[in-house]
């Protein structure tokens, strides 16, 4: 998977360098999720309550295959010494 | 070797090792968003259990991460009473095992907690949802305060579904 790809795909995480306007937009706004104290707090945290949704809609296996992904982003990166 | 932690989970399973997943990789089982570069378990630490997992891990060379010189894990018999944890490196990734879970208790507790779940093809125990949190709770690390945030809107978000 190309880092363009990777980063339509994951949003915003962190380790990519895309789309950091709209993910912010979604973690300040909550727009469009259940209001109640575990979503609102999660969401002062600066947590993306709205990829964290979208993870509860996957399947297990897809949840480990995206974090295998974003893992071997993190070790390509790692050994670069960019983290 | 690049590191694959579902493929170590895997291996656990197909030695019949008896563990659950736990700590941040069961996080990610279940939903959350954050990266975690190692595997806790929290298994029976019998003498025949201790033996499995060494067998299940041999072909990716398991190491005592902790020891100087990272010496290989070479349980016996004899001493394998002596660990209450193992703190491991293996080709395919790090592997902690646990036996106690702050929060939940020793192995039986923390499996009568647990959920099974497909890893790879096979049915695997993952410390539940509210379980995990009340570990993560305990333990009380920043890291740890994060992910009870992610853990507990996961939680709302599945009653909300």
């Amino acid at each position: 998977m190309d880092d363009e790809t990777f980063v339509a795909d994951f949003g915003c995480d962190g380790y990519t360098l895309g789309m950091v306007g709209e993910c912010e937009q979604n973690i300040k706004s909550g727009a469009g999720l259940p209001k109640c104290h575990g979503i609102e707090a999660a969401i002062e945290h600066g947590i993306d309550v709205h990829q964290l949704a979208a993870n509860v809609k996957r399947s297990v296996s897809e949840r480990l295959r995206r974090h295998q992904i974003a893992l071997d982003i993190v070790e390509k990166l790692r050994k670069a010494k960019r983290l | 070797m690049k590191k694959d932690l579902s493929s170590l989970v895997e291996l656990l399973s197909k030695g019949a090792v008896e563990f659950a997943v736990v700590g941040g990789y069961a996080g990610v089982v279940h939903g959350c968003s954050y990266v975690t570069a190692d595997v806790d378990i929290c298994c029976l630490f019998s003498e025949e259990n201790l033996l499995r997992l060494q067998k299940a891990l041999s072909d990716v060379h398991p190491v005592h991460r902790m020891t100087p010189g990272h010496q290989a894990l070479r349980l016996t018999e004899e001493n394998c009473g002596q660990f209450k944890n193992l703190y491991l490196d293996t080709d395919i990734g790090q592997l902690d095992c646990l036996s106690f879970v702050e929060g939940v208790g020793s192995f039986l507790q923390v499996k009568e907690s647990s959920e099974e779940v497909e890893i790879g093809g096979v049915a695997v125990y993952v410390l539940g949802l509210e379980a995990l949190i009340k570990a993560k709770k305990a333990m009380g690390r920043p890291n740890d305060k994060e992910a009870v945030l992610q853990l507990e809107a996961i939680q709302k978000l599945r009653e909300e579904k």
